[in-house]
Protein backbone atom coordinates (compact mmCIF):
# COMPACT_ATOMS: atom_id res chain seq x y z
CA UNK A 1 0.00 0.00 0.00
CA UNK A 2 1.38 3.11 -0.77
CA UNK A 3 1.50 6.18 1.38
CA UNK A 4 -1.24 7.82 -0.64
CA UNK A 5 -2.93 5.32 -0.69
CA UNK A 6 -3.01 5.25 3.15
CA UNK A 7 -3.72 8.54 4.11
CA UNK A 8 -6.43 8.14 1.64
CA UNK A 9 -8.10 5.61 3.39
CA UNK A 10 -7.52 7.17 6.85
CA UNK A 11 -9.01 10.22 5.84
CA UNK A 12 -12.36 8.42 4.71
CA UNK A 13 -12.63 6.47 7.51
CA UNK A 14 -12.05 9.72 9.87
CA UNK A 15 -14.42 10.87 7.53
CA UNK A 16 -17.37 8.39 8.02
CA UNK A 17 -16.46 7.30 11.70
CA UNK A 18 -15.32 10.47 13.35
CA UNK A 19 -18.64 12.47 14.02
CA UNK A 20 -20.05 9.35 15.57
CA UNK A 21 -17.74 9.81 18.49
CA UNK A 22 -17.98 13.84 17.74
CA UNK A 23 -14.37 13.63 17.14
CA UNK A 24 -13.29 15.53 14.27
CA UNK A 25 -12.72 19.05 14.19
CA UNK A 26 -12.06 19.52 10.19
CA UNK A 27 -10.37 16.99 7.68
CA UNK A 28 -7.47 17.71 6.45
CA UNK A 29 -7.54 15.59 3.15
CA UNK A 30 -5.59 17.54 0.64
CA UNK A 31 -2.49 18.41 3.35
CA UNK A 32 -2.60 14.38 3.80
CA UNK A 33 -2.70 14.23 0.11
CA UNK A 34 0.57 16.00 -0.68
CA UNK A 35 2.24 14.96 2.54
CA UNK A 36 1.89 11.20 1.29
CA UNK A 37 2.95 12.30 -2.08
CA UNK A 38 6.25 13.70 -0.49
CA UNK A 39 6.53 10.28 1.58
CA UNK A 40 6.18 8.10 -1.67
CA UNK A 41 8.58 9.89 -3.18
CA UNK A 42 10.99 9.24 -0.35
CA UNK A 43 10.19 5.66 0.29
CA UNK A 44 11.08 5.45 -3.75
CA UNK A 45 13.97 7.28 -3.24
CA UNK A 46 15.08 5.54 -0.06
CA UNK A 47 16.32 9.19 1.15
CA UNK A 48 14.21 8.95 4.69
CA UNK A 49 14.57 6.50 7.21
CA UNK A 50 11.94 7.69 9.70
CA UNK A 51 9.53 5.60 11.52
CA UNK A 52 6.60 7.76 10.47
CA UNK A 53 6.96 8.40 6.64
CA UNK A 54 4.21 7.91 5.55
CA UNK A 55 1.97 7.25 8.74
CA UNK A 56 -1.36 8.93 9.19
CA UNK A 57 -2.48 11.32 12.13
CA UNK A 58 -4.68 13.33 13.70
CA UNK A 59 -4.31 16.54 16.06
CA UNK A 60 -5.86 18.19 18.47
CA UNK A 61 -7.53 21.49 17.57
CA UNK A 62 -5.73 23.48 19.66
CA UNK A 63 -2.48 22.94 17.66
CA UNK A 64 -2.23 25.29 14.27
CA UNK A 65 -1.96 23.48 10.92
CA UNK A 66 -1.24 25.93 8.31
CA UNK A 67 -4.26 26.77 6.15
CA UNK A 68 -6.26 24.32 8.08
CA UNK A 69 -9.58 25.78 10.48
CA UNK A 70 -8.27 25.75 14.25
CA UNK A 71 -10.95 26.36 16.55
CA UNK A 72 -9.47 25.74 19.88
CA UNK A 73 -13.07 23.85 19.97
CA UNK A 74 -14.79 26.85 21.10
CA UNK A 75 -17.37 28.77 18.99
CA UNK A 76 -15.75 32.10 19.42
CA UNK A 77 -12.98 31.03 16.98
CA UNK A 78 -14.72 29.11 14.79
CA UNK A 79 -13.68 30.74 12.04
CA UNK A 80 -10.02 30.66 12.86
CA UNK A 81 -7.08 29.84 10.31
CA UNK A 82 -3.29 29.86 11.08
CA UNK A 83 -0.75 30.60 8.52
CA UNK A 84 1.63 28.32 10.34
CA UNK A 85 2.02 24.69 11.72
CA UNK A 86 2.54 24.42 15.23
CA UNK A 87 6.37 23.27 15.66
CA UNK A 88 5.05 19.56 17.03
CA UNK A 89 3.26 19.79 13.72
CA UNK A 90 5.95 21.17 11.25
CA UNK A 91 8.08 18.27 13.07
CA UNK A 92 5.66 15.68 12.48
CA UNK A 93 5.25 16.82 8.69
CA UNK A 94 9.65 16.72 8.17
CA UNK A 95 9.07 13.12 9.56
CA UNK A 96 6.90 12.21 6.71
CA UNK A 97 4.03 11.84 8.54
CA UNK A 98 0.52 12.71 6.78
CA UNK A 99 -1.79 15.21 8.99
CA UNK A 100 -5.49 13.83 8.32
CA UNK A 101 -7.28 15.25 10.20
CA UNK A 102 -7.76 18.06 13.16
CA UNK A 103 -9.53 16.43 16.47
CA UNK A 104 -12.11 18.24 18.95
CA UNK A 105 -11.02 18.96 22.26
CA UNK A 106 -13.34 20.91 25.03
CA UNK A 107 -13.43 24.58 24.11
CA UNK A 108 -10.07 26.66 24.97
CA UNK A 109 -8.89 23.43 26.46
CA UNK A 110 -11.39 23.62 29.51
CA UNK A 111 -9.61 26.20 31.57
CA UNK A 112 -12.55 27.69 33.11
CA UNK A 113 -13.55 24.40 34.60
CA UNK A 114 -16.54 23.02 33.14
CA UNK A 115 -19.32 20.86 33.81
CA UNK A 116 -20.61 19.00 30.62
CA UNK A 117 -19.11 16.94 28.59
CA UNK A 118 -20.75 19.37 25.55
CA UNK A 119 -18.70 22.08 25.99
CA UNK A 120 -17.06 21.77 22.78
CA UNK A 121 -17.85 23.03 19.33
CA UNK A 122 -18.04 19.58 18.22
CA UNK A 123 -20.48 18.70 20.78
CA UNK A 124 -19.64 15.73 23.65
CA UNK A 125 -16.40 13.96 23.38
CA UNK A 126 -17.88 10.37 22.56
CA UNK A 127 -16.18 7.03 24.14
CA UNK A 128 -15.96 4.43 21.60
CA UNK A 129 -16.42 1.91 24.13
CA UNK A 130 -19.61 3.33 24.67
CA UNK A 131 -21.09 6.26 22.90
CA UNK A 132 -23.15 7.27 25.77
CA UNK A 133 -19.58 7.74 27.59
CA UNK A 134 -17.28 10.64 27.49
CA UNK A 135 -14.29 10.37 25.88
CA UNK A 136 -12.79 12.53 28.72
CA UNK A 137 -11.37 15.77 28.29
CA UNK A 138 -9.61 18.19 26.93
CA UNK A 139 -8.25 16.26 24.20
CA UNK A 140 -10.95 13.98 23.72
CA UNK A 141 -11.15 13.74 19.99
CA UNK A 142 -7.63 12.72 20.07
CA UNK A 143 -8.62 10.07 22.63
CA UNK A 144 -11.59 8.89 21.07
CA UNK A 145 -9.70 8.62 17.72
CA UNK A 146 -6.77 6.82 18.56
CA UNK A 147 -9.46 4.41 20.90
CA UNK A 148 -11.94 3.40 17.74
CA UNK A 149 -8.15 3.02 15.68
CA UNK A 150 -9.48 6.14 13.28
CA UNK A 151 -5.50 6.69 13.58
CA UNK A 152 -2.76 5.23 14.54
CA UNK A 153 -1.74 7.98 16.90
CA UNK A 154 -2.22 11.78 18.03
CA UNK A 155 -1.39 14.44 19.69
CA UNK A 156 -2.92 16.21 22.54
CA UNK A 157 -2.15 18.65 25.33
CA UNK A 158 -2.46 18.42 28.88
CA UNK A 159 -2.46 21.46 31.55
CA UNK A 160 -3.56 19.39 33.96
CA UNK A 161 -4.96 15.76 33.26
CA UNK A 162 -6.21 16.49 29.57
CA UNK A 163 -4.09 13.66 28.19
CA UNK A 164 -4.27 11.30 31.20
CA UNK A 165 -8.08 11.23 31.70
CA UNK A 166 -9.30 10.68 27.89
CA UNK A 167 -6.31 8.40 27.82
CA UNK A 168 -7.77 5.79 30.73
CA UNK A 169 -11.42 6.83 29.45
CA UNK A 170 -10.46 5.67 25.93
CA UNK A 171 -8.44 2.87 26.55
CA UNK A 172 -5.37 4.39 24.59
CA UNK A 173 -1.38 4.92 25.86
CA UNK A 174 -0.68 9.27 26.08
CA UNK A 175 2.66 10.29 27.11
CA UNK A 176 2.73 13.68 28.61
CA UNK A 177 6.35 14.76 28.31
CA UNK A 178 8.81 16.77 31.03
CA UNK A 179 7.55 20.77 30.62
CA UNK A 180 9.42 21.92 28.57
CA UNK A 181 10.63 19.11 26.20
CA UNK A 182 7.61 19.79 23.05
CA UNK A 183 7.93 23.13 21.66
CA UNK A 184 4.27 25.00 22.24
CA UNK A 185 4.69 27.54 19.54
CA UNK A 186 1.61 27.49 17.34
CA UNK A 187 -0.59 25.58 20.47
CA UNK A 188 -3.11 27.89 22.17
CA UNK A 189 -1.95 29.13 25.61
CA UNK A 190 -4.22 28.15 28.22
CA UNK A 191 -1.42 28.70 31.01
CA UNK A 192 1.92 29.41 30.30
CA UNK A 193 3.93 27.53 33.16
CA UNK A 194 1.85 24.29 32.68
CA UNK A 195 1.13 23.70 29.23
CA UNK A 196 2.72 20.16 27.44
CA UNK A 197 2.12 18.41 24.06
CA UNK A 198 2.53 15.42 23.96
CA UNK A 199 1.32 11.54 21.91
CA UNK A 200 -1.52 9.49 22.15
CA UNK A 201 -1.59 6.30 20.62
CA UNK A 202 -1.84 2.48 20.53
CA UNK A 203 1.12 1.81 22.58
CA UNK A 204 3.75 3.21 24.61
CA UNK A 205 6.31 1.85 22.08
CA UNK A 206 4.38 4.42 19.37
CA UNK A 207 4.30 7.03 21.89
CA UNK A 208 8.15 7.17 22.31
CA UNK A 209 8.63 7.25 18.37
CA UNK A 210 6.00 10.14 17.98
CA UNK A 211 8.26 12.40 20.81
CA UNK A 212 11.03 11.52 19.39
CA UNK A 213 9.76 13.05 16.19
CA UNK A 214 8.49 16.00 18.05
CA UNK A 215 10.72 16.84 21.04
CA UNK A 216 13.63 19.12 20.72
CA UNK A 217 14.89 22.91 21.41
CA UNK A 218 12.32 25.40 19.55
CA UNK A 219 14.07 29.15 19.42
CA UNK A 220 9.96 30.35 18.73
CA UNK A 221 9.43 29.03 22.26
CA UNK A 222 11.18 30.83 25.33
CA UNK A 223 10.14 27.53 27.58
CA UNK A 224 11.91 24.84 25.52
CA UNK A 225 14.28 22.73 27.25
CA UNK A 226 16.62 22.31 24.31
CA UNK A 227 16.65 18.74 24.92
CA UNK A 228 15.62 15.83 22.84
CA UNK A 229 14.06 12.77 23.20
CA UNK A 230 15.34 9.29 21.80
CA UNK A 231 13.93 5.87 23.25
CA UNK A 232 16.30 3.51 24.92
CA UNK A 233 17.68 0.76 23.08
CA UNK A 234 16.38 -2.45 24.12
CA UNK A 235 19.47 -3.79 25.92
CA UNK A 236 19.60 -0.51 27.70
CA UNK A 237 16.03 -0.60 28.57
CA UNK A 238 16.59 -4.08 29.96
CA UNK A 239 19.58 -2.48 32.23
CA UNK A 240 17.36 0.44 33.17
CA UNK A 241 14.26 -2.07 34.62
CA UNK A 242 16.75 -4.62 36.40
CA UNK A 243 15.54 -3.85 39.59
CA UNK A 244 13.18 -1.24 39.30
CA UNK A 245 12.38 0.52 42.53
CA UNK A 246 8.26 1.55 42.09
CA UNK A 247 6.88 3.83 44.68
CA UNK A 248 3.22 3.37 45.32
CA UNK A 249 0.66 4.29 48.04
CA UNK A 250 -2.60 2.62 47.05
CA UNK A 251 -4.60 4.69 49.25
CA UNK A 252 -5.93 6.33 46.03
CA UNK A 253 -7.20 3.53 44.67
CA UNK A 254 -8.86 1.46 48.00
CA UNK A 255 -10.79 4.27 49.38
CA UNK A 256 -12.11 6.77 45.85
CA UNK A 257 -11.56 4.23 43.42
CA UNK A 258 -15.15 3.69 41.68
CA UNK A 259 -17.14 0.66 42.23
CA UNK A 260 -16.96 -0.56 38.36
CA UNK A 261 -13.03 0.43 38.14
CA UNK A 262 -11.43 -0.94 42.11
CA UNK A 263 -10.83 -4.27 41.24
CA UNK A 264 -9.50 -3.93 37.63
CA UNK A 265 -7.02 -1.49 38.87
CA UNK A 266 -6.09 -3.12 41.89
CA UNK A 267 -5.14 -6.12 38.98
CA UNK A 268 -2.95 -3.77 36.70
CA UNK A 269 -1.06 -2.81 39.82
CA UNK A 270 -0.32 -6.04 40.66
CA UNK A 271 0.33 -7.43 36.92
CA UNK A 272 2.94 -4.18 36.18
CA UNK A 273 4.83 -4.90 39.71
CA UNK A 274 4.94 -8.86 38.84
CA UNK A 275 6.06 -8.26 34.94
CA UNK A 276 8.97 -5.70 36.01
CA UNK A 277 10.04 -7.71 39.02
CA UNK A 278 9.96 -3.96 40.39
CA UNK A 279 10.82 -3.83 44.11
CA UNK A 280 8.34 -1.85 45.47
CA UNK A 281 8.29 1.24 48.35
CA UNK A 282 6.30 3.02 50.24
CA UNK A 283 5.43 6.52 48.25
CA UNK A 284 3.08 9.28 49.07
CA UNK A 285 3.06 12.91 47.85
CA UNK A 286 3.00 15.08 51.48
CA UNK A 287 -0.90 15.81 52.35
CA UNK A 288 0.32 19.52 53.97
CA UNK A 289 0.27 20.92 50.08
CA UNK A 290 -2.48 22.13 48.27
CA UNK A 291 -2.16 21.19 44.84
CA UNK A 292 -5.22 21.14 43.61
CA UNK A 293 -5.68 24.91 44.74
CA UNK A 294 -2.05 25.34 43.65
CA UNK A 295 -3.58 24.72 39.95
CA UNK A 296 -6.95 26.26 40.44
CA UNK A 297 -5.08 29.23 40.85
CA UNK A 298 -2.76 29.44 38.75
CA UNK A 299 -4.41 28.46 35.71
CA UNK A 300 -7.21 30.68 36.25
CA UNK A 301 -4.96 33.70 36.69
CA UNK A 302 -2.63 32.85 33.42
CA UNK A 303 -5.68 31.89 31.58
CA UNK A 304 -7.28 35.42 32.70
CA UNK A 305 -4.44 37.10 31.31
CA UNK A 306 -4.69 35.14 28.04
CA UNK A 307 -8.28 35.26 27.51
CA UNK A 308 -9.31 38.52 28.98
CA UNK A 309 -9.65 40.09 25.73
CA UNK A 310 -12.32 37.73 24.78
CA UNK A 311 -13.81 37.64 28.54
CA UNK A 312 -14.25 41.51 28.16
CA UNK A 313 -15.74 41.16 24.82
CA UNK A 314 -19.26 39.81 23.26
CA UNK A 315 -17.92 36.65 21.85
CA UNK A 316 -17.44 35.94 25.11
CA UNK A 317 -21.46 34.40 25.60
CA UNK A 318 -20.86 32.33 22.73
CA UNK A 319 -18.78 29.58 24.83
CA UNK A 320 -20.99 26.88 25.22
CA UNK A 321 -20.63 25.90 29.45
CA UNK A 322 -22.10 28.58 31.78
CA UNK A 323 -19.78 26.97 34.59
CA UNK A 324 -16.52 27.49 32.12
CA UNK A 325 -17.98 31.25 31.85
CA UNK A 326 -18.08 31.72 35.40
CA UNK A 327 -14.22 29.95 36.14
CA UNK A 328 -12.83 32.48 33.39
CA UNK A 329 -14.63 35.37 34.51
CA UNK A 330 -13.55 34.87 38.22
CA UNK A 331 -10.02 34.11 36.62
CA UNK A 332 -9.66 37.87 36.09
CA UNK A 333 -9.98 38.45 40.03
CA UNK A 334 -6.88 36.19 40.93
CA UNK A 335 -4.85 38.52 43.16
CA UNK A 336 -1.40 38.82 42.31
CA UNK A 337 -0.18 37.44 45.89
CA UNK A 338 -2.50 33.95 45.11
CA UNK A 339 -1.10 33.81 41.94
CA UNK A 340 2.54 34.12 43.37
CA UNK A 341 2.27 32.01 47.04
CA UNK A 342 0.70 29.36 44.49
CA UNK A 343 3.59 29.03 42.15
CA UNK A 344 5.92 29.66 44.97
CA UNK A 345 4.12 26.48 46.58
CA UNK A 346 5.90 25.20 43.18
CA UNK A 347 9.25 24.91 44.52
CA UNK A 348 7.80 22.82 47.80
CA UNK A 349 6.21 20.38 44.87
CA UNK A 350 9.74 20.17 43.32
CA UNK A 351 11.56 19.01 46.50
CA UNK A 352 8.54 16.61 47.56
CA UNK A 353 9.39 14.68 44.34
CA UNK A 354 13.15 15.34 44.82
CA UNK A 355 12.77 13.01 47.94
CA UNK A 356 10.27 10.62 46.46
CA UNK A 357 12.68 9.95 43.44
CA UNK A 358 15.80 9.20 46.17
CA UNK A 359 13.61 6.40 47.36
CA UNK A 360 12.49 4.99 43.73
CA UNK A 361 12.79 5.47 40.18
CA UNK A 362 9.00 5.82 39.23
CA UNK A 363 5.70 6.51 40.65
CA UNK A 364 3.08 4.28 40.10
CA UNK A 365 -0.87 5.37 40.64
CA UNK A 366 -4.46 5.06 38.85
CA UNK A 367 -4.86 7.43 35.28
CA UNK A 368 -8.13 7.90 36.59
CA UNK A 369 -9.94 5.94 39.92
CA UNK A 370 -13.31 5.61 37.88
CA UNK A 371 -14.61 4.63 34.34
CA UNK A 372 -15.58 7.12 31.79
CA UNK A 373 -18.73 9.15 33.22
CA UNK A 374 -21.86 9.14 31.73
CA UNK A 375 -22.16 12.34 28.92
CA UNK A 376 -25.38 13.58 31.24
CA UNK A 377 -23.54 13.35 34.29
CA UNK A 378 -22.03 16.87 35.58
CA UNK A 379 -18.64 16.54 35.70
CA UNK A 380 -18.02 18.39 39.25
CA UNK A 381 -21.14 16.53 40.82
CA UNK A 382 -20.40 14.95 42.69
CA UNK A 383 -17.18 16.72 43.85
CA UNK A 384 -14.65 14.33 42.36
CA UNK A 385 -10.37 14.26 43.08
CA UNK A 386 -8.50 17.00 41.44
CA UNK A 387 -11.75 19.67 41.28
CA UNK A 388 -12.82 22.67 43.25
CA UNK A 389 -14.38 21.13 45.73
CA UNK A 390 -12.48 18.15 45.88
CA UNK A 391 -12.13 15.98 49.22
CA UNK A 392 -9.08 16.04 50.85
CA UNK A 393 -6.74 13.59 48.85
CA UNK A 394 -4.91 10.55 50.06
CA UNK A 395 -2.35 8.73 48.88
CA UNK A 396 -1.57 10.04 45.60
CA UNK A 397 -5.24 10.99 44.56
CA UNK A 398 -3.53 14.21 43.71
CA UNK A 399 -0.64 12.95 41.68
CA UNK A 400 -1.85 14.78 38.43
CA UNK A 401 -2.27 18.15 39.93
CA UNK A 402 1.15 17.84 41.32
CA UNK A 403 3.06 16.27 38.50
CA UNK A 404 2.19 18.85 36.41
CA UNK A 405 2.87 21.36 38.93
CA UNK A 406 6.44 19.98 38.85
CA UNK A 407 5.97 19.72 35.41
CA UNK A 408 7.07 15.79 35.89
CA UNK A 409 6.52 13.30 32.08
CA UNK A 410 4.11 10.47 32.92
CA UNK A 411 2.73 7.71 30.80
CA UNK A 412 -0.58 6.24 31.15
CA UNK A 413 -1.72 3.41 29.35
CA UNK A 414 -4.67 0.66 29.72
CA UNK A 415 -4.66 -2.01 32.59
CA UNK A 416 -8.08 -3.65 32.02
CA UNK A 417 -11.47 -3.61 32.13
CA UNK A 418 -14.23 -2.18 34.93
CA UNK A 419 -17.26 -4.21 35.84
CA UNK A 420 -18.99 -2.15 33.06
CA UNK A 421 -16.81 -3.22 30.37
CA UNK A 422 -15.14 0.18 29.99
CA UNK A 423 -11.30 0.82 30.05
CA UNK A 424 -8.85 1.49 33.06
CA UNK A 425 -5.41 2.30 33.23
CA UNK A 426 -2.61 3.33 35.25
CA UNK A 427 0.16 6.36 35.35
CA UNK A 428 3.23 5.98 36.01
CA UNK A 429 5.23 9.46 36.72
CA UNK A 430 9.18 9.95 36.58
CA UNK A 431 12.30 12.50 37.29
CA UNK A 432 12.29 15.29 34.81
CA UNK A 433 13.16 13.71 31.25
CA UNK A 434 12.82 10.16 32.70
CA UNK A 435 10.77 9.81 29.18
CA UNK A 436 12.83 6.28 28.01
CA UNK A 437 12.48 5.11 31.07
CA UNK A 438 8.70 5.46 31.36
CA UNK A 439 7.98 4.17 27.72
CA UNK A 440 10.68 1.44 28.97
CA UNK A 441 8.44 0.54 31.85
CA UNK A 442 4.84 0.67 29.73
CA UNK A 443 6.53 -1.42 26.77
CA UNK A 444 7.68 -4.18 28.86
CA UNK A 445 4.20 -4.37 30.33
CA UNK A 446 2.42 -4.14 27.00
CA UNK A 447 4.57 -6.80 25.76
CA UNK A 448 3.29 -9.38 28.34
CA UNK A 449 -0.23 -8.16 28.35
CA UNK A 450 -3.08 -7.79 25.65
CA UNK A 451 -5.33 -5.03 27.62
CA UNK A 452 -3.48 -2.08 25.09
CA UNK A 453 -4.74 -4.30 21.74
CA UNK A 454 -8.40 -4.81 22.52
CA UNK A 455 -10.40 -2.79 20.49
CA UNK A 456 -14.35 -1.58 20.77
CA UNK A 457 -16.88 -2.54 18.44
CA UNK A 458 -17.28 0.00 15.70
CA UNK A 459 -20.63 1.87 16.16
CA UNK A 460 -23.14 1.44 13.35
CA UNK B 1 -31.40 19.11 41.38
CA UNK B 2 -32.93 20.67 38.53
CA UNK B 3 -30.23 21.12 36.24
CA UNK B 4 -31.25 24.97 34.97
CA UNK B 5 -31.35 26.05 38.76
CA UNK B 6 -27.30 24.74 39.28
CA UNK B 7 -26.92 26.20 35.36
CA UNK B 8 -28.39 29.72 36.64
CA UNK B 9 -25.13 32.51 35.89
CA UNK B 10 -25.98 34.38 39.38
CA UNK B 11 -25.21 31.27 40.93
CA UNK B 12 -22.53 30.03 38.98
CA UNK B 13 -20.63 33.45 39.30
CA UNK B 14 -21.26 33.43 43.35
CA UNK B 15 -19.62 30.08 43.00
CA UNK B 16 -16.84 30.87 41.53
CA UNK B 17 -16.20 33.55 44.05
CA UNK B 18 -16.63 31.06 46.68
CA UNK B 19 -14.20 28.45 45.47
CA UNK B 20 -11.63 31.29 44.41
CA UNK B 21 -12.27 32.51 48.46
CA UNK B 22 -12.05 29.35 49.41
CA UNK B 23 -8.40 28.59 47.13
CA UNK B 24 -6.79 32.29 48.39
CA UNK B 25 -7.37 31.36 51.57
CA UNK B 26 -6.06 27.73 51.49
CA UNK B 27 -2.70 29.13 49.80
CA UNK B 28 -2.53 32.00 52.05
CA UNK B 29 -2.54 29.59 55.29
CA UNK B 30 0.15 27.13 53.54
CA UNK B 31 4.04 28.48 54.70
CA UNK B 32 6.45 29.12 52.07
CA UNK B 33 10.18 30.64 53.26
CA UNK B 34 10.59 33.93 52.76
CA UNK B 35 13.61 33.13 50.79
CA UNK B 36 11.49 31.22 48.14
CA UNK B 37 11.19 33.10 45.39
CA UNK B 38 8.46 31.59 42.25
CA UNK B 39 10.01 29.90 39.07
CA UNK B 40 10.48 32.16 36.43
CA UNK B 41 11.06 31.55 32.64
CA UNK B 42 12.51 35.24 32.74
CA UNK B 43 16.08 35.63 31.08
CA UNK B 44 17.07 38.72 29.92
Amino acid sequence: MSAVELAGAACDLLEREGPKYNALAALTRDRARREALAADRAIRARTARSRLLGIPYGVKDLLSAKGAPTTWGAPPFKDQVFDEDATAVAKLRRSGATLAGKLSMVELAGGGGYRYPSASLQGPGRNPWDRERWSGGSSSGSGSAVGAGLVPFALGSETSGSIGTPSAYCGVTGLRPTYGLVSRHGAMALCWTLDKIGPMARTAEDCGIVLEAIAGPDPKDATSSGKRFRPLAPRDASRRLRGVRIGYAGEEIEQLGGATAKAALLRGVRELVRILNAKTVRAALPPDIPYGHMVGAVLAAEAGSIFAELIESDRFEELRDAKQKAGLRQGLEIKARDYLKAMRLRVSVHEAFRRIFDDCDLLLSAGRTVTATPLTQPLDLPPTAGGANAPKPVGNAALIAAGNLAGLPAIFFPCGFGTDGLPVGLQLVGPPFSEGLLVAAASAYQRETAHHSKRPKRSP
Amino acid sequence: MDPQDIDDPGLLARQAREAAEKQAAELRATHVPISVEPPTVYRP
